[in-house]
């Protein structure tokens, strides 16, 4: 086999996976924008999605995209609570301690995920077929969950520039006094902005159980907040785009490593991805802090 | 409508910075609020505006106490503030920033209207609408940060020295704008330049260290001893 043919399925599955990557560091993006504040607690959120992925479809039939839906709302739900219950008493200038409260959030997320599901690995199987594309096998469900991945980004960004409510996110990440001074009220604001980052973060969590249908488990979510975290800095914390095409950047990267590692063979290929993910995160920050755009 | 500000005081944290201060800015008018650095002027603008707490006192929109409503709905009741350091929404044009001005829902059906209102006071800013704010020149940025402020509609604008870091000839032509705005709001302004403060207002009040000292009619402000020497430099 030539060399394209080997890794043209590693450029595609990387190009699937970075809009799923993507759609989840848009969430993370925006609530920085917003709220300034680091959400640490990302992965947990990605763990919730992907349990709400497994037991809406092996307990009631429900499939992931129908379950995305739930995963919003729910997500939603919870991110206007952390809000109200943790970010805003704590006082947004007060960065360190929202900082170890969303740790602590995650860590008692991850534990009640193990009381309440148990331990162990879960993952559950659904597919609708797949087609052949150029000697590619490319499965519907994954094209399909790329695909929304991107529709959602579109509409958030839409959204962001066309409608009051987004153009007061936008006004806030911009300069949250003036914001003010406009008649904004941007206590609620902070609240929308949790609300819809948590949201399409545990939404992008169901999206991510279509590419690992047996990954599912309480602790999953810790190296998701760290490239949450690498994707989000390379486009640009705050820029919705500039996330989601950072997104792409590191699916296709770390894909292609895993592709590289496997070859060369002396390395764990999927750790290999992560460290490639910690390296970014190091060079971006030495060399472009503010990332590939601006909102 | 008129502004009444009664026996204000606020400060930050546990320190207080504004000590009984009452103004009163009659509907149609423009009062000037003279005082060296630091004497409180933003401090009593943003007590009023309600971004920062009062502490005791009370602000009365005509006669509606809107002491402790945030600002929010101040701008909804018809207050609106030109902020110290103007605080546009730099990567967004000069169109944007304007219809962000409009945001609260009284304002948003009159938005064409008011944008021939603003225009025609600042026409550079018609020149420059596709333009981002935080590409404006200084004194562009200052006429954008007053038209934003008059989007919303209000009956009393608060502005926090727009004169700060202009070029006279610039401070001059935003001066000259601020005069014609008499039949659309009563103003409250700001300042550490008394001398074209003067110029165009009807009423004065002097702050230093967070009390007000001196109170008159532009005029006789202008005559006074203490304000010549500390404000007019003569
Ligand atoms: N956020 C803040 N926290 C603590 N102290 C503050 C804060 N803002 C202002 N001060 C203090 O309050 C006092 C009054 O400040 P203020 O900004 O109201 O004065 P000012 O008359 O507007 O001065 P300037 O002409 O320099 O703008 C100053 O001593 C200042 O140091
Ligand atoms: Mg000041």
């Amino acid at each position: 086999m030539d060399f394209f043919s080997q890794i043209s399925p590693f450029l595609l599955s990387g190009l699937l996976l970075g809009s799923i990557y993507g759609l989840s560091a848009t969430g993370l993006s925006l609530i920085f924008g917003v709220l300034k504040v680091a959400n640490i607690a990302h992965g947990a959120f990605i763990m919730l999605g992907a349990y709400v992925a497994y037991f809406a479809l092996t307990m009631w039939g429900v499939v992931p995209f129908v379950s995305a839906i739930l995963a919003l709302a729910l997500g939603g739900a919870l991110g206007y609570l952390v809000y109200v219950a943790v970010v805003k008493p704590l006082g947004l200038k007060n960065e360190l301690n929202i900082l170890v409260a969303l740790f602590a959030l995650f860590l008692l997320m991850a534990e009640a995920a193990r009381i309440l599901w148990g331990p162990d690995f879960v993952g559950y199987t659904w597919t609708i077929g797949s087609f052949s594309l150029g000697g590619l096998i490319i499965e519907y469900t994954k094209l399909a969950g790329a695909l929304l991945a991107l529709a959602i980004v579109i509409s958030l960004e839409v959204f962001l520039r066309k409608t009051y409510a987004g153009r007061a996110i936008r006004a806030v990440v911009q300069d949250s006094v003036g914001a003010q001074v406009v008649g904004i009220n941007v206590d609620r604001v902070y609240a929308l902005a949790a609300a819809v980052g948590i949201g399409i973060t545990t939404l992008a969590g169901v999206f991510i159980t279509l590419f690992i249908p047996v990954g599912i488990n309480p602790y999953m979510g810790g190296p998701y907040t760290l490239m949450g975290f690498v994707i989000a800095v390379l486009g640009g914390l705050g820029s919705i785009m500039g996330a989601y095409l950072a997104g792409l950047v590191f699916g296709l990267i770390t894909s292609v490593g895993y592709f590289a590692f496997s070859e060369l063979g002396f390395a764990e290929p999927s750790q290999m991805a992560l460290f490639i993910a910690f390296l970014m995160l190091l060079l971006i920050l030495l060399f472009k802090p503010t990332g590939l755009l601006r909102i | 409508m008129a502004l009444l500000v009664k026996n204000l005081e606020s400060g930050y944290g546990k320190l207080k910075i504004l000590f009984d201060v009452s103004l009163k800015v009659e509907e149609g008018s423009i009062v000037t609020l003279l005082g060296p650095n630091g004497a409180g002027k933003t401090t009593t603008l943003l007590t009023t505006f309600g971004v920062v707490k009062p502490w005791s006192g009370s602000v009365y929109l005509g006669d509606v106490d809107v002491t402790h409503l945030p600002p929010h709905k101040k701008v909804d009741l018809g207050i609106a503030l030109v902020p110290e350091g103007r605080r546009l929404f730099p990567e967004m044009t000069v169109v944007e920033n304007l219809a962000l001005g409009a945001y609260v829902k009284r304002a948003r059906d009159k938005v064409d209207d008011t944008l021939e209102l603003v225009y025609g006071l600042f026409p550079i800013l018609k020149e420059r609408r596709w333009q981002k704010a935080g590409t404006l020149s200084g004194g562009e940025q200052q006429m954008l940060a007053i038209a934003r402020a008059l989007m919303s509609r209000p009956k009393v604008l608060l502005i926090d020295e727009p004169s700060a870091g202009l070029a006279p000839k610039v401070v001059e032509s935003i001066f000259q704008a601020l005069k014609q705005l008499r039949s659309e709001a009563s103003v409250l302004l700001a300042e550490q330049n008394a001398g074209v403060a003067l110029e165009i207002c009807d009423y004065g009040y002097v702050l230093e260290n967070g009390q007000i000292v001196l109170e008159g009619a532009a005029g006789d402000l202008a005559n006074n001893e203490h304000v010549k020497k500390s404000y007019l430099g003569v």
